[in-house]
């Protein structure tokens, strides 16, 4: 409603909008008429012999050659409903095939390359019965293309197609609408939907939008139906596609939906340089006379008074637009409530350029006349009036009113971004039973269900339970034995301490940590080439579990190693966890190379350290957990001045360069000194130095920084990284920066300072060791819960977001996070706690009531057996063998050593697309993404490894030797020995009958190869008991 | 002993042994082989339509073999040999990295003849491939955008240049399983592995369950680890297999029901067949020295190609499902004569021993063989090289391949490039078209094909693809 006093502050001035309107085009095309001299091709149909024309020359209307018609199925000449009485006019009739179809196509005079080309066509689509009774999918198209296609070729893959087709997705989803696409994968669907029995004008715009005569034809535009004063206003616009570079034939095609019924009217087909060319060609044929113009020229309102936001603005946002654009969530993914947001400042996109209104794009998409770019969508345009208010809000300055629509505070009820506190032991279990706190919470929860524990498992299980789980290893006899015997209160608290200050427990726990950094000692992607000194970061990473180094202190390490005050070679070998990234080696596109590895170093730092989804916020504002796209964009700028590469260490030893060859597979080293030396460097030059992440702008200024071998590697340039400004990317594309951010964590998780230089990752760290961090200390302490029952307390370990897996026991989680900070980040603290409990000493025998009550055993009333990581199945082998090398740390070992030094498989080179066949087999991840929790799986390639492969047929002689001498020649005495060796315990009287009778025979005569002097049998019932699933589980 | 006999009929008639059928239906479903996760198939393992085509053997030549110099003849370069591009040829290669437009045109030193019926052109490169010239369709109009080796490979195996994808063989398995119940059901080879590294995606299995995976197979060695060591007879594994299981039992019955254990238990039943079979399978000598000698076997150059082909055709009768053969070395930078040369003898005689073989053992009609690599190679010389050092640069933007068997018509030649074999100037089509014509071939619907992950239903041709129907 326009009320008098508005009608008096409106007044209209078309002389404006022709000013706008050509300086919006772009010089691209013109509203003014078209030269003659615009038209490249034509087509009328007119002529009764066209399909008959044999002519291979260029004719006037600008083709070469004749019409081809497909001799699957003709197109007719008919008579055009566009008919008058005055004028016979005629169309062409193309039907259906129910298949591929091109029925008539034609040859251009010139092959056409230029920027943009135009191009019309009238059509329609008789009706039919059943189309008026159910959605009958339809297909149709004009194509423009290199080539002829033949009868039935597809004009799919790159070719403009243009045209009606049933929409597979998007609001228009099963409906037959207007379209255009490159290819089937490539399609912009209208909300046009194809009306049988209208006469429709088509017009499109094909355009390249980096000229050239060799470059792609990458975007594609629609109106359907449009007035002449539509050219800027495109129904649809398809941009940076891959499409043909060229085009020499134009022609229509049918498909499979184009089905025997369908009957398409064609007439009028015109190729031209100018949309007013294409739009008056089509004009002057239909009832309209050419140049009379169908509407007078729309006036622009303009609002000259001072806008008042909650009068003016405010009513229409509310009404129009907040649906789909306020709250925390919007469905639309950008919010309107907020004044920032039309700053762009979440997603780095501005919508508005406060004091000018024509380049706002949010004028634009008001305005719009095509179908899918206006808002409100599906909807009636916002009035003149109030579009003149909106130009006059933004050019006025975009007041806004804070009481009214307040800047939101970001923040969010979810459990796991509230600080944790620590909750009381529950005080209601029995009173018999001794109060471990950890038991407390558990057998809470169980009485709360109803749920009856298993007992205690046999101090044989549990210190085979105890060496495993910790250790990675299982117990050796004497070890086994000392604790059977030791019959003092506190045997097992002692066994524990001793456990836990094994050097090989930070192998165990370190392998883990390795998972979740995606480590590996490669470049990864194509070529693969080796990393020669990352394993120094993963000695780094086992010596600290080893030493209980403080989980925070850990972390500081990792983050800002470099950056530090104390910063030490220790601390550049752990910023090895940043640089654990992948980097292509033929990626020419040094930006798009450069973001990817800070992609993967934020994905990865957020989600093995804060448990957090934040690559879902990479193109857009997270869909359902409160992080915005400025979010991940911040928590970038932490690292963008930084580059992985090899650093040089100051206290390390210089290994000789021939050494290195022993660490990497022949080939493989061969490949990584060939692509040295094209790089003319020689590894052999370098001094000490470790593979880590570092900042000359951040970081220390004493760090040297060596070169790199990759084939085409990141140049490294101190100057490049300080002039390094972190933009939000819009839509998260390399190359396109939004709005500019400094470092900072997600907002919902904390205010961040303003001042967070000069070095931004050790605030970081300093922010995620702070006891006002609500995720750090639970996510860690859930990993912990689940290296030791196969399953955290909250069973998706790197998502702890809103979309995350509840806790199921949220008390505890808490407790134990709050143990971990009263206890000085002391993760053997909590393991201490942890396998002291009854819970861990469970047995895991089955009780079919409460398995009937909690199948998932997600209360844990019984101890969860599982089967053991890859690693784990080979030490333990190497452990019934005796012949493990316990050595701990140092560089890696390739195939072709290992069987001269048996060391634990975490020392096995880990070049990425070269792993151990044991880790491939049994489920270790590849180090390409953070692996917080690894897949059980069982395929038959695995029993092979165990029986078959010579390394466990090596250990499985070997075993036999052991047993041979230590327990003689009867076959009894034999079965026994082994049995305490592989399983840790004595056999069974059945299973001691079963394994004698094995041997051939069984009258304790032993089968000594004359050969070979082997004792066959005596292997073969060895390497029986290797591959037993009591040997590969966790009892 | 109490013997403990049992086969899989028994285990699956006999609910009473305690296995879970959730652990067998995993493990039978898949060819030998089980996850722990098996609910997320969201497929129901078939064809769509029926189908006489059962098998596919992709020869895949890693490289790129050079079209112009096998089955796309050029006059128009033998005549322009040493010029310039011609500016009106220039325009139309689309403005990919080192298209070498600017280099000089460099002449077959092949010559080409018309063989068979059909009279396809075939350079003297290829003499034994020709003489099948009428079973093969010829499709010299591929073409795609990547002009590097690895993305190369993977975009051809995989459908994406970022080799995140699950590969072709992969998508095989899962859409049909596998007829091979003691045969790994999608097998890879690799033979003359000079030149760039095979591409793990080509065989891996992306989003898709691990079980799918490719086993590479060595020819010598057969599946990993299916040797059975020297110290054991078969009677010894089989007795040793029952104390196993056995064992294994007992300490099933103090967990009672658990499908990880029961899996494990019967994947050792499994992994026992696929190595009594496999040996079978692999040991050639069974073969006619006339069959081996019609692969090249008893020839040093052909031998391993040979013995790799020959070994296709013996996991085709055994119903393996996919077959991929991946011969390297055929990129022909510099001395392109001499390394084509070297590389067309070491492949030509065993690839027509196996078209021939499959044919006269009527089996070609239900596998589809196809030819070729991640590309072509450019019309003209790389660099400023001379004489028979002369060498020609990658050639994505248009190349050959060919499809045999399979229900596919032979003796035809699908599209066309330009007077020079830079583009394609008729049917141009791209690797995604050929995996849809594979899929379609075996009787699959590269729509209906799916698999959700990540809540999104994803098919093989997710970035497009539409079958050829006219190879049919």
């Amino acid at each position: 409603m326009i009320d008098a006093v508005d009608c008096k502050r409106i007044i209209s001035s078309s002389f404006l909008l022709m000013m706008i309107s050509l300086s919006d085009l772009n010089g691209a095309y013109s509203l003014f008429a078209a030269e003659k001299s615009d038209h490249i091709a034509e087509e009328r149909f007119q002529d009764l012999d066209l399909f008959r024309l044999s002519s291979n020359s260029v004719d006037s209307k600008g083709w070469l050659g004749p019409w081809i018609t497909s001799r699957i199925l003709p197109p007719q000449i008919v008579e055009s409903p566009l008919k008058t009485t005055e004028t016979s006019r005629q169309d062409v009739l193309i039907l259906g095939t129910g298949d591929r179809n091109n029925p008539l196509r034609r040859q251009l005079a010139e092959t056409f390359t230029d920027e943009e080309l135009f191009v019309g066509y009238r059509f329609l689509y008789e009706p039919d019965e059943i189309a008026a009774t159910q959605t009958d999918p339809e297909f149709f198209i004009l194509w423009l293309d290199r080539t002829d296609g033949s009868d039935r070729a597809v004009h799919n893959s790159q070719v403009p197609n243009i045209g009606v087709h049933l929409a597979d997705r998007g609001p228009s989803r099963s409906k037959n609408v207007f379209m255009v696409r490159f290819g089937s994968q490539q399609t912009a669907w209208s909300h046009r939907e194809l009306e049988p029995g209208k006469t429709y004008h088509v017009i499109a715009r094909v355009s390249k939008e980096v000229p050239g005569e060799r470059n792609d034809y990458s975007q594609l535009q629609l109106w359907v139906d449009p007035t002449a004063e539509d050219a800027d206003q495109p129904l649809l616009t398809l941009n940076k596609q891959q499409g043909i570079n060229q085009i020499r034939w134009a022609g229509f095609a049918t498909g499979v939906k184009t089905e025997v019924e369908d009957r398409i009217r064609v007439g009028d087909l015109i190729l031209s340089r100018s949309w007013d060319d294409v739009y008056n060609f089509l004009q002057s044929d239909s009832n309209h006379s050419p140049g009379q113009s169908s509407q007078s020229m729309p006036q622009q309102l303009v609002w000259k008074e001072p806008i008042d936001f909650r009068d003016d603005i405010y009513p229409i946002l509310k009404e129009r637009c907040f649906d789909c654009h306020a709250g925390e969530f919007p469905d639309s993914g950008y919010r309107l409530d907020v004044r920032n947001e039309f700053l762009g400042y979440s997603t780095g996109e501005a919508f508005v350029l406060p004091g000018n209104s024509r380049r706002s794009h949010l004028i634009d998409v008001l305005t719009s006349r095509a179908d899918d770019g206006r808002m409100p969508p599906d909807d009636e345009p916002l009035s003149e009036i109030q579009i003149a208010k909106f130009r006059a809000w933004i050019d006025q300055g975009l007041a806004w009113d804070d009481e009214l629509l307040p800047a939101p505070k970001v923040e969010s009820d979810h459990w796991a971004f509230q600080r944790i506190s620590r909750p009381e032991v529950p005080r209601t279990i029995p009173a018999t039973q001794q109060a471990h706190p950890i038991d407390a919470f558990i057998v809470t929860r169980q009485h709360e269900h109803g749920i009856q524990a298993t007992e205690s498992a046999s101090r044989r299980i549990l210190i085979r339970r105890l060496y495993l789980d910790l250790l990675g290893l299982p117990p050796t006899i004497e070890e086994t034995e000392s604790f059977l015997n030791d019959n003092s209160p506190d045997a097992y608290d002692e066994l524990v301490e001793q456990v836990l200050d094994s050097p090989h427990y930070g192998e165990r726990m370190g392998r883990f940590w390795l998972d979740l950094a995606r480590w590996g000692e490669s470049q990864g992607f194509q070529h693969d080439i080796p990393r020669p000194f990352a394993w120094r970061y993963r000695d780094y990473v086992i010596n600290s579990f080893n030493n209980d180094k403080p989980y925070d202190q850990f972390l500081k390490e990792q983050l800002a190693g470099d950056e530090l005050k104390n910063q030490s070679d220790e601390t550049l070998v752990a910023t090895g966890f940043l640089a654990a990234a992948r980097i292509s080696g033929n990626q020419m596109d040094k930006e798009i190379q450069r973001t990817e590895v800070m992609f993967d170093i934020v994905d990865n730092t957020a989600s093995a350290l804060l448990g957090l989804t934040l690559e879902c916020a990479q193109c857009h504002n997270h869909k359902f957990e409160p992080l915005s796209q400025r979010d991940y964009y911040r928590f970038l700028a932490f690292f963008s001045q930084g580059q992985m590469g090899n650093l040089k260490l100051k206290q390390a030893e210089q290994i000789p360069a021939e050494e290195i060859k022993n660490w990497f597979s022949k080939s493989s080293y061969n490949f990584y000194l060939s692509e040295a030396k094209k790089l003319k460097i020689n590894p052999a030059e370098y001094e000490p130095h470790t593979w880590g992440f570092y900042s000359p702008v951040t970081g220390n200024s004493d760090i040297e920084f060596l070169p790199v071998v990759n084939r085409s590697p990141l140049p490294y340039s101190p100057e490049f990284l300080k002039r390094q400004q972190t933009s939000i990317l819009v839509r998260g594309v390399p190359g396109s920066p939004g709005l500019p951010v400094e470092p900072g964590w997600p907002a919902v998780l904390g205010t961040v300072p303003s001042e967070l230089s000069p070095t931004p990752r050790q605030a970081l760290s300093d922010w995620l060791s702070s006891p006002e961090n609500p995720l750090v200390a639970r996510v860690w302490a859930n990993r912990i819960w689940q290296s030791h029952f196969g399953r955290g307390i909250v069973s998706t370990p790197s998502n702890f977001g809103t979309h995350g897996s509840l806790p199921s026991h949220p008390q505890l989680l808490d407790w134990l996070a709050s143990e971990l900070l009263s206890n000085g980040w002391s993760t053997k603290h909590l393991h201490r706690l942890i396998v002291t409990s009854n819970t861990y000493k469970q047995s895991s025998r089955l009780i079919p009531k409460s398995l009937e009550q909690d199948p998932e055993n997600k209360y844990l009333w019984r101890w969860p057996q599982r089967r053991l990581e890859a690693e784990a199945i080979r030490d333990s082998v190497l452990v019934a063998t005796g012949e493990l090398n316990r050595k701990v740390g140092g560089p890696s070992i390739p195939p072709q050593h290992v069987e001269e030094q048996l060391r634990r498989t975490i020392y096995l080179t880990q070049r990425r697309s070269e792993l151990p066949d044991v880790m491939t087999m049994f489920d270790a991840p590849d180090g390409i993404k953070s692996c917080s929790r690894r897949d059980v799986s069982t395929v038959a390639l695995q029993p092979l490894y165990l029986l078959n492969s010579p390394f466990v047929v090596s250990r499985a002689k070997k075993l036999a030797e052991l047993i041979q001498a230590d327990a003689g020649q009867e076959r009894s005495t034999q079965v026994e020995a082994v049995f305490l060796r592989t399983l840790g315990r004595e056999p069974t009287e059945i299973e001691k009958r079963q394994a004698v009778s094995l041997f051939s025979d069984p009258s304790n005569q032993v089968d000594i190869s004359e050969e070979t002097s082997e004792d066959m049998q005596l292997i073969q019932f060895c390497h029986a008991m290797l591959n037993l699933n009591e040997f590969v589980y966790l009892p | 002993m109490n013997p403990i006999q049992f086969n899989r009929r028994v285990l699956l008639g006999e609910a009473g042994l305690g296995f879970g059928t959730l652990a067998l239906n995993a493990l039978l479903q898949s060819n030998s082989v089980a996850h722990a996760d098996h609910s997320k198939t969201s497929h129901q393992q078939g064809a769509h339509f029926p189908s006489h085509v059962k098998s596919v053997i992709f020869l895949f030549m890693s490289g790129g073999p050079s079209h112009v110099d096998t089955f796309d003849p050029k006059p128009t370069l033998t005549k322009l040999e040493g010029e310039p591009v011609p500016a009106s040829i220039v325009g139309n290669v689309p403005n990919i990295p080192r298209s070498g437009v600017n280099s000089k045109l460099m002449a077959s030193p092949f010559s080409f003849q018309k063989y068979g019926q059909s009279g396809i052109e075939v350079s003297d490169l290829l003499p034994e491939t020709a003489k099948h010239v009428d079973d093969l369709c010829v499709i010299r109009s591929l073409n795609h955008r990547i002009p590097v080796h690895g993305p190369g490979e993977c975009v051809t195996l995989t459908g994406s240049g970022l080799g995140d994808r699950p590969s072709l063989g992969a998508w095989f398995t899962y859409g049909l399983g596998s007829e091979a119940e003691n045969l790994p059901g999608f097998v890879v080879m690799s033979s003359n592995t000079t030149g760039p590294a095979p591409q793990r995606p080509g065989w891996g299995t992306g989003f898709l369950p691990a079980r799918y995976q490719g086993t590479l197979i060595d020819d010598q060695r057969g599946v990993p680890y299916s040797k059975l060591p020297d110290l054991y007879s078969t009677d010894d594994r089989r007795k040793q297999l029952n104390f196993i299981h056995w064992m294994n039992q007992q300490h099933l019955t103090e967990q009672a029901s658990n499908s990880e254990l029961e899996a494990r238990i019967e994947s050792y039943e499994l992994g026992f067949r696929m190595q009594m079979t496999a040996p079978e399978v692999l040991d050639l000598t069974t073969e006619t020295s006339h069959t081996q000698q019609m692969y090249g076997i008893d020839q040093k150059p052909t031998a391993e190609f040979g013995r790799h082909c020959l070994l296709a055709r013996r996991l085709v009768e055994q119903g393996v499902r996919f077959i991929q053969l991946r011969n390297g070395g055929w990129d022909a930078h510099g001395a392109l004569k001499g390394n084509h040369t070297n590389r067309a003898k070491a492949t030509d005689l065993p690839v027509a021993g196996l078209l021939q073989d499959l044919k006269q053992r009527g089996l070609l009609d239900q596998t589809l063989v196809l030819w070729g690599g991640e590309f072509g190679r450019t019309p003209t010389t790389e660099g400023n090289r001379t004489g028979d050092s002369r060498g020609r640069d990658h050639s994505p933007a248009g190349y050959t391949m060919w499809l045999a068997g399979g229900g596919v018509r032979g003796g035809q030649v699908i599209g066309t490039t330009d007077e020079l074999g830079y583009v394609p100037v008729e049917r141009p089509l791209s690797p995604h078209d050929l995996h849809a014509t594979l899929l379609h071939s075996l009787g699959l619907d590269q729509h209906k094909l799916t698999y959700l992950h990540n809540n999104r239903e994803e098919i093989p041709t997710v970035l497009g693809g539409e079958v050829i129907q006219e190879v049919f």
